[in-house]
């Protein structure tokens, strides 16, 4: 039964699957105005991409009903809201209620707004020194938790690393006495520590310890724990410095320049641009004179070795009406001048020239790139109104229920939590989704710091100066768990929190590969093979790498919370759309992917990406033609409507070997996907050429399984992964808590032999009993046929075997 | 492994279980039981995590015995 949204009163009628963009058109010339509670009683239409276009290109209000609006547009109008005060309007957003998926409802995201928001006088010099002191221990912070990470990786992790280096040349030096080896000891650390000009001292010290090794065979720790203390403070203070002046370049990049400092910039800019004549036209001859009479009797210049007389300026004053009177014509004509010096007679120059300055403001000013100025809150805002509300509306839209729950609780109990809005959002490190996790997570957090490292944290001031510990710290209270981590594996988790693009949140690609593996069909033929030294396939739905569709590839917006979260979830989870992955043969590592979208008699294939760009290498005839001839074949052998393959195709490359048909319905009713109007027609077709995206799909194909595996082909990472998912799958929550409870990595040693598929195991244990588990997505077809199998290895150890029910879900 | 403790600290939304067989304090969150109420005091099965710098978790917390009142 199709949905009808009807409007009695008006006299309007539509069914949502007989929606046509001329139908609506025509409807709002003659009146339809659907409102509030129309929507709203029928989510169909709202989530119908091209009734909601249509009426959002005639009124854009209508876009806060859109199922399919942008996180952007989401983060935009909400941080419109707490910036105009517009509680009815924040109460009333639609994209904030649990039936558009937002489970913490708008009320209770109200309650954490009137916790947490609040304004700033932006123009105040001591709010923005207040929160620039702020972002320094913030950024300190996070220069020292990322040197705690990256020292393990580092040649001097340690003391025990310096030692075993200091030992292997002392060793070579004692066997073959050739000071050469002292000296690569030495220019080791100088390199670790970047300390060249200690070079002689890491060598008297190293020559120190080489005597005492002659001597002792072992190197004492009281001579040895100053000295490696020395080389790590040294390494720390090197990498610390450089990080936090590419951290600071960084953060000058999005702040906002102050009114004073744009106003300087602009007088600036002003001044560069003007010619020779303007300033003629401007300054007359009498003010130069009164310049001339005060800077004859200013003394001052003088000591700064500026001695002025008739002939001297003249030449100033030929630079200033060149207007070139720079830093460096003045010392031309003064070489003994000082710094100073020259900025005062500059200064004075140019203070002539600025009362005339509003009424020759040049047009074509240019200014200088932003971050060239020096990180300083009388040049930058460090805080404004703008960054709270717009970072506080991206942490409301990405929290669930409970995160909501966490924020406030913490946001009640420590109120100068919210300080940290302002200067939080400019680094992976201090995303939306890391606030999150310290809110969660302070109390422990801060237990931990007070308990089991014995730092002080009794106030504010103290916990900001240990950024450092609560960074880390909340980053792995906040770590995705161990179950979840064995399905998603470590490396994918790595990529998800690293790149912001797209959603941060594991739980979403978690949640996002439940529901991939729940799915069972996909209207797309699936297609497999090989290509030169690539292998390639589509609907393997068990493929966890498929949730790498965007993290894979540079800067793409394919993934929750951004433009790309419609056509991610659409390709991974519905029937409708599915992924081209292409893999290395030999190593079957990611090399590209592309999104394949079914509607109605033709499929379309978005851009082939790799990890950098459009993947151009797969833009060939011998590629696309047999992908695109084993779908037609398997559509024909299954009565399906599908006519047309087609690929957009961004390198032109396709131009000469295939027609390229151009059509609406390409880009229409296709979420955010990249896609143009204009495509390629790779698979053969004869007569009119005709995609109708609005036919009934006949076509219905299962998605592919993985071939089964024995003990010794299986990895440890696979079969947690089906154990993992046999937790998470449970159904029922005291059983899946149970399940949970009881988790434990695979253990190979245990098993005699194994047979695993993607969704069940069948296991010999070392005492001939047997194992077995099937996950609750497996079909009853395929659960038939593997207890068969088990059957078959029942009877054939009739009388050894004991069968083991208690792990796997069969009933 | 499935371990048991007792809860030590809860303040409502975090606590500390003593794990009974190690004698160590394990964080945990109000996240990781469902039960209504867990109180100081109660007997407790859980799985253990450990994550990075030294951080112990309790997950999915069951309340085997309540602490009892008199």
């Amino acid at each position: 039964m199709f949905d009808t949204l009807d409007l009695k009163k008006d006299s309007f009628s539509f069914e949502v699957e007989d929606l046509t963009e001329e139908k609506i058109r025509l409807a709002l010339q003659n009146g339809f105005r659907p409102n509030a509670s129309d929507l709203l009683a029928h989510p169909s239409f709202c989530k119908n991409r091209i009734f909601m276009q249509t009426l959002i290109e005639f009124d854009s209000s209508y876009e806060v009903f859109d199922y399919n609006l942008s996180f952007e547009r989401k983060r935009g109008i909400l941080t419109a809201c707490l910036i105009e005060k517009d509680a009815k309007k924040f109460l009333s957003l639609p994209f904030l209620t649990p039936e558009y998926g937002y489970e913490g409802g708008a009320a209770f995201a109200y309650e954490v707004v009137k916790l947490l928001f609040f304004e700033i006088e932006e123009e105040d010099q001591n709010t923005q020194q207040f929160y620039y002191q702020r972002m320094n221990q913030l950024l300190d912070g996070l220069v020292l938790a990322s040197y705690r990470k990256m020292r393990r990786f580092r040649a001097f992790s340690d003391y025990a690393d310096i030692n075993e280096k200091v030992l292997f040349y002392l060793k070579r030096y004692s066997y073959a006495k050739d000071q050469e080896f002292l000296s690569l000891l030495a220019d080791e650390i100088v390199f670790e520590t970047k300390k060249e000009n200690l070079t002689p001292y890491y060598r008297k010290k190293v020559e120190e310890l080489a005597q005492v090794y002659e001597k002792e065979r072992r190197l004492p720790r009281e001579l040895t724990t100053p000295f490696y203390r020395k080389i790590l403070q040294f390494q720390q203070q090197y990498f610390t410095k450089k990080k936090k002046k590419e951290w600071v370049e960084r953060l000058t990049c999005f702040l906002p320049l102050t009114s004073s400092m744009s106003q300087k910039i602009q007088i600036s800019d002003d001044l560069k641009a003007l010619s020779a004549e303007e300033i003629k036209q401007m300054v007359s001859k009498e003010e130069i004179e009164r310049l001339h009479e005060k800077l004859y009797q200013w003394k001052k210049l003088k000591k700064e070795g500026i001695v002025l007389d008739s002939k001297l300026f003249m030449s100033l004053d030929d630079l200033f009406f060149q207007n070139q009177l720079t830093k460096e014509g003045i010392s031309s004509i003064f070489p003994q001048a000082s710094k100073r010096g020259i900025k005062m007679l500059v200064n004075q120059y140019t203070k002539v020239i600025l009362s005339h300055l509003p009424s020759f403001r040049h047009p074509t000013a240019v200014t200088m790139h932003r971050s060239s100025y020096p990180y300083h809150y009388h040049n930058y805002k460090i805080a404004t109104n703008y960054h709270i509300a717009s970072f506080l509306a991206e942490l409301l839209l990405i929290s669930s229920k409970q995160d909501l729950e966490d924020i406030f609780y913490q946001g009640k109990k420590d109120p100068s939590l919210r300080e940290l809005l302002p200067i939080f959002g400019y680094f992976r490190e201090t995303s939306a989704e890391a606030l999150k996790n310290i809110y969660a997570n302070y109390s422990m957090i801060l237990r931990h710091m007070k308990e089991e490292r014995k730092i002080h944290v009794e106030r504010k001031e103290e916990v900001m100066n240990h950024f450092d510990q609560v960074l880390l710290l909340s980053q792995a209270y906040g770590s995705v768990d161990d179950i979840s981590l064995a399905v998603l594996g470590q490396d994918r988790v790595d990529k998800i929190v690293s790149f912001q693009e797209t959603s941060q949140d594991s739980k979403k690609y978690l949640n996002t590969y439940l529901a991939m593996i729940k799915e069972k069909k996909v209207t797309i033929p699936p297609i497999s093979g090989t290509y030169q030294y690539y292998s390639y396939a589509t609907a393997e739905n068990f493929d966890v790498e498929r949730l790498m569709i965007g993290k894979n590839c540079d800067s793409s917006c394919i993934g929750p919370d951004n433009a790309g979260e419609a056509a991610f979830y659409e390709c991974l989870t519905q029937e409708t759309g599915d992924v081209l992955m292409i893999r290395d043969q030999e190593t079957q590592e990611f090399v590209a992917r592309a999104l394949l979208f079914r509607r109605g008699n033709f499929v379309i294939m978005d851009f082939i990406h790799d990890r950098l760009g459009i993947a151009s290498q797969f833009y060939t005839k011998d590629f696309l033609v047999p992908l695109g001839m084993e779908m037609m074949a398997k559509a024909k052998e299954q009565g399906d409507n599908l006519e047309y393959f087609f690929v957009n195709d961004p390198t032109g490359l396709l131009e000469e070997e295939f027609p390229t048909i151009e059509h609406l319905a390409f880009v229409d009713s296709m979420p955010h996907a990249d896609l143009e109007e204009l495509a390629s027609l790779i698979t053969p077709h004869e007569g009119e050429i005709d995609p109708n995206p609005s036919l009934v799909i006949e076509g219905s194909y299962d998605t592919v399984s993985s071939p089964l595996k024995r003990l010794e082909e299986v990895t440890e990472k696979e079969m947690d992964r089906l154990l993992a998912l046999d937790v998470l799958l449970e159904e029922k929550k005291s059983l899946r808590e149970e399940k949970a409870r009881n988790f434990e990595p695979f253990q190979r040693e245990k098993y005699e032999e194994l047979y695993k598929g993607d969704e069940f195991y069948l296991g010999i244990l070392k005492d001939h009993s047997l194992e077995m588990m099937c996950l609750p997505t497996m079909n009853s077809e395929k659960r038939k046929q593997v207890e068969a199998v088990r059957d078959y290895l029942l009877e054939e150890n009739q009388n050894r075997v004991q069968v083991d029910f208690k792990r796997g879900s069969l009933k | 492994m499935k371990k048991i403790g007792k809860v030590m600290v809860f303040d409502g939304r975090t606590g500390i279980i003593f794990a009974l067989e190690e004698e160590k304090t394990v964080d945990f969150s109000a996240r990781d039981f469902s039960e209504d109420s867990l109180k100081v005091g109660d007997v407790v099965e859980f799985r253990e995590e450990k994550r990075a710098d030294e951080v112990r978790l309790a997950r999915n917390i069951k309340v085997i015995q309540k602490k009892k009142t008199h």
